[in-house]
């Protein structure tokens, strides 16, 4: 009787422990076998990932092989607007400063005549109305160094953007390109004039462009005007 | 003996406009293309009765030739007048500060330009 007993105990704890070494391997088996299926899962990722960085790493060598010898074009047909824009003005001085030389020689001729004869004083009125006309052409001139400076300041940060693409394609990783490139501040501070201010502006908020009138009256001029 | 305007701006075209209404005036114009070669001129012992210049130029900017100017004991009261496209009041009180006597925003109407020259030439 004492023996069956001893042969059903140790029956038992040999089934116990075999179960147990079952169950220890079957959760090794599956533990080992779900590690498999998640390093597989993270390696997939990875290569997804891998390959949409590639993929915009050569999107964005695409773009800096076109926009690179781009910018120096534009800022090239920039130079040349000013410089024909600025040879043309010149030409006109000239033009006008004959013009109005003859204006002041007929003026000074019919203020200086003995006869003064009707003509006569038509012909000095003509010669002052051309010399404010004159006047207003110097004006309006003006704009050539008005636009020069606008398209300066255009230029100015396209070729900024150039020597950072440059550098971006020869080392992206290098320690000085980690700054911010604040060219939106920067182009913000070279205005000079309010119309660039106002039309930074109106770009930034998506308004739509306004024209900037040019001032017209004497009102307006003197506005234009401070003595200290 | 007509008196001498020294205009600086780096721009020929200003230049040139400044210069066709100031003779038109009577004015005799001395030119410089930046701060630098207008205080180059100066040491030479130029003595204009005016000085106009614009703000921003190479080498030597608006504001500094006029500090520079101010440093002439023969020039310390010569008046400038800045002619130049910047419109900020901030920039007017450096240049108030620096020693301007006035300012000018571009583009200017040669009258009246003619009339603000009057007004702070001396006699």
């Amino acid at each position: 009787m004492e023996e069956e007993l001893a042969g059903s105990v140790w029956g038992l704890v040999i089934g116990a422990g075999l179960g147990m070494a079952a169950t220890l391997c079957a959760t090794l088996w599956w533990s080992r076998t779900s590690r498999c299926r998640e390093r597989r899962a993270v390696e997939a990722t990875m290569q997804r990932q891998i390959a949409q960085l590639e993929q915009t790493k050569y999107s964005w060598e695409q773009f800096a092989s076109h926009a690179i010898p781009l910018i120096p074009v534009l800022t090239r047909q920039i130079t040349t607007v000013i410089e024909q824009t600025e040879q043309a003005a010149l030409d006109l001085i000239l033009k006008i400063r004959s013009i109005s030389e003859r204006a002041q020689k007929q003026a000074a001729y019919a203020g200086s005549s003995a006869r003064m004869m009707e003509p006569m004083m038509d012909v000095r009125s003509q010669a002052e109305a051309l010399a404010s006309d004159v006047s207003r052409i110097v004006m309006a001139m003006q704009f050539q160094d008005i636009t020069k400076q606008k398209l300066e300041h255009v230029a100015q940060p396209l070729l900024q953007m150039k020597t950072y693409m440059e550098s971006l394609v020869a080392n992206p990783t290098a320690p000085e390109l980690a700054k911010a490139l604040n060219l939106l501040e920067e182009v913000e501070r070279s205005y000079t004039m309010e119309t660039e201010r106002t039309a930074h502006r109106n770009a930034m908020e998506g308004r739509e462009h306004v024209g900037v009138p040019v001032p017209s009256t004497a009102e307006e001029e003197d506005q234009n005007v401070t003595l200290f | 003996m007509p008196q001498t305007v020294l205009v600086v701006d780096d721009s020929k075209t200003m230049r040139d406009m400044v210069t066709f209404t100031l003779t038109g005036a009577g004015y005799q114009v001395v030119q410089a293309g930046d701060g630098k070669e207008a205080v180059g001129k100066l040491s030479n012992g130029s003595k204009p009765a005016l000085v106009v210049t614009d703000l921003n130029m190479p080498e030597m900017d608006g504001i500094a030739l006029i500090k520079e100017i101010r440093k002439m004991p023969a020039l310390k009261f010569t008046p400038i007048l800045m002619l130049t496209t910047e419109s900020s009041d901030e920039k007017k009180s450096e240049g108030k500060a620096a020693g301007a006597t006035g300012w000018i925003v571009k583009p200017f109407n040669p009258e009246q330009f003619i009339k603000i020259v009057k007004k702070v030439l001396p006699g």
